[in-house]
């Protein structure tokens, strides 16, 4: 049962930063861990809520034809196989963060975090196929399939639920638009809003 | 077309790739946003064979012809906002901390040293050197933008972490609006120079010289092929909305080079020591994926020999 608990250590990290993602660029606060927290924490609920079903059948189907786990168990060794490098380079990566320098969080960000997101779904999807691949068995791909889809669900699902808003929290901008004075003199080269 | 990229001059004839973003943000100086035609505003952006953004401005909200200014602001705060968190992954604050911090000590004194960000957008440079008190004591952080509604929100994001900068809707070089005493002011901006053609670069940095400013630094992408190859890979992961990853790419393919730079400060601000380097393109150098051009007022009497 190794298996089922590293793929759901994985599932538990993968959604979390996920619900995470899903916040960010939204409230334009600089401080703003406890939120992050909070979209840890959402990313975590929503990813539990989506594959309940996919575990419920799996156990179902183990309850009742216990021979069957072996091949669930060749599926998760197979996934395992082609999640657990990726999550080890994406947590090596996250460990830059703790280090005080920002040029290693920046590096990072930018050589492992960010083409590290942009493979995300391919990597999902190659852990379907070796799970298919071990384990011959329709049905225990078609689960693995749907967690996959789960997972891949959480942070779009995250961002309509909560964070489809952009703008500072309990905003009165507004209010502030009317005391912005605008001078009437043209100047050189008018700076313009950053892209 | 000199001084234009030249990835960007190929195809000679066509107007040079613009952002969309370029072609929407239009004000006034009263104030009021300039409408945007849909159909002029995609055939500009066809004309450079943007056929793809010209498709995204179609697809925008429109009434009569023109983009409802609605949600020409709406989308440009998203995206704004969606800016924001790349320049947290870029650590663009801290860049810009490193480099006038000094500057800012050496200018100390018994009267306050400004920091001005030109085009601040939502201001997250200077609240994020007002919440970490980066630059110490005695500093004065003023953003200006020409955009009321970002100002705005900028300044609503201030007061919401309570920080101690303001944000000026206007010109930041017209007298009166942001510098003050220029002596003691340094002027910052970001990603701000590669929206300015080559040949009004002079004109930029002749402004800072009659302020009068005491020293600047303009960020901006490093150009060559790691930069945008890197733009393309963070902005498809990081960005959502269709806008920003266009513009986002175009960025880093339209950033004017060092030498470019040099030329356009030199000529705009004698009398300031300026510098700006890029190296070899070939050179993958992520951590430099952003560098300034910097200036810096020579005392009264300095001879220099120009090689």
């Amino acid at each position: 049962m190794r298996e089922a608990a590293a793929l759901t250590a994985i599932a538990v990290l993968d959604s979390m930063f996920a619900g995470f993602r899903s916040s960010l660029g939204r409230t334009g606060l600089i401080r703003h861990r406890h939120r992050d927290v909070l979209a840890h924490l959402r990313g975590l609920a929503l990813s539990a809520l989506l594959l309940a079903p996919v575990a419920a059948v799996a156990l179902v189907d183990v309850a009742l034809r216990g021979p069957r786990l072996a091949i669930y168990l060749a599926a998760g060794r197979a996934m395992l196989l082609v999640y657990l490098p990726f999550a080890a380079v994406v947590l090596l990566a996250l460990a830059a963060y703790l280090v005080p320098h920002w040029q290693h969080r920046f590096l990072a960000a930018v050589v492992v975090l960010g083409p590290g997101t942009l493979a995300r779904p391919l990597v999902a999807l190659a852990g379907v196929a070796a799970a298919g691949w071990a384990s011959r068995d329709a049905l225990a791909t078609t689960l693995a399939l749907g967690a996959v889809c789960a997972a891949l669900a959480v942070e779009p699902w995250a961002e309509r639920r909560w964070y489809g808003r952009t703008g500072p929290p309990g905003g009165a901008v507004r209010r502030i638009l009317g005391r912005c004075a605008l001078p009437d003199s043209p100047g050189v080269s008018p700076p313009r809003s950053r892209r | 077309m000199r001084g234009v990229p030249r990835v960007l001059a190929r195809g000679t004839g066509n107007p040079p790739p613009v952002e969309i973003t370029d072609l929407l943000g239009g004000w006034d100086t009263s104030g009021v946003r300039r409408p945007v035609p849909v159909e002029a505003t995609a055939a500009r952006l066809a004309a450079s064979g943007q056929h793809r953004a010209a498709r995204l401005v179609r697809r925008m909200p429109a009434r009569d012809g023109l983009l409802d200014p609605a949600a020409v602001d709406a989308l440009l705060l998203r995206v704004h906002y969606e800016l924001q968190r790349f320049e947290e992954e870029l650590q663009l604050a801290r860049r810009i901390a490193q480099t006038v911090a000094p500057w800012v000590a050496a200018l100390r004194g018994e009267r306050p040293v400004r920091v001005v960000d030109v085009g601040c957008g939502l201001g997250y440079v200077l609240r994020w050197l007002a919440a970490h008190d980066a630059l110490g004591p005695d500093v004065e952080l003023v953003g200006v933008d020409l955009d009321r509604r970002l100002v705005a929100h900028a300044a609503e994001l201030a007061a919401a972490e309570e920080l101690p900068c303001r944000f000026v809707a206007g010109d930041a070089f017209a007298p009166g609006v942001a510098a003050g005493d220029g002596t003691r002011c340094v002027m910052v901006s970001s990603g701000l120079l590669h929206h300015l053609p080559a040949g009004e670069l002079p004109a930029f940095f002749a402004a800072q010289r009659e302020l009068g400013v005491a020293a600047f630094a303009h960020w901006d992408i490093r150009p060559g092929p790691w930069s945008t190859l890197g733009a393309w890979v963070l902005h498809a992961a990081r960005m959502r909305e269709p806008v920003s990853r266009h513009d986002g790419v175009l960025s880093a393919r339209r950033a004017h080079p060092a030498a470019t730079l040099l030329d356009a400060a030199r000529a705009g601000a004698p009398g300031y020591q300026v510098s700006c380097a890029d190296g070899p393109a070939w050179l993958p150098r992520p951590l430099d994926v952003l560098r300034p051009v910097t200036g810096v007022r020579e005392p009264a009497g300095t001879v220099r020999v120009r090689p």
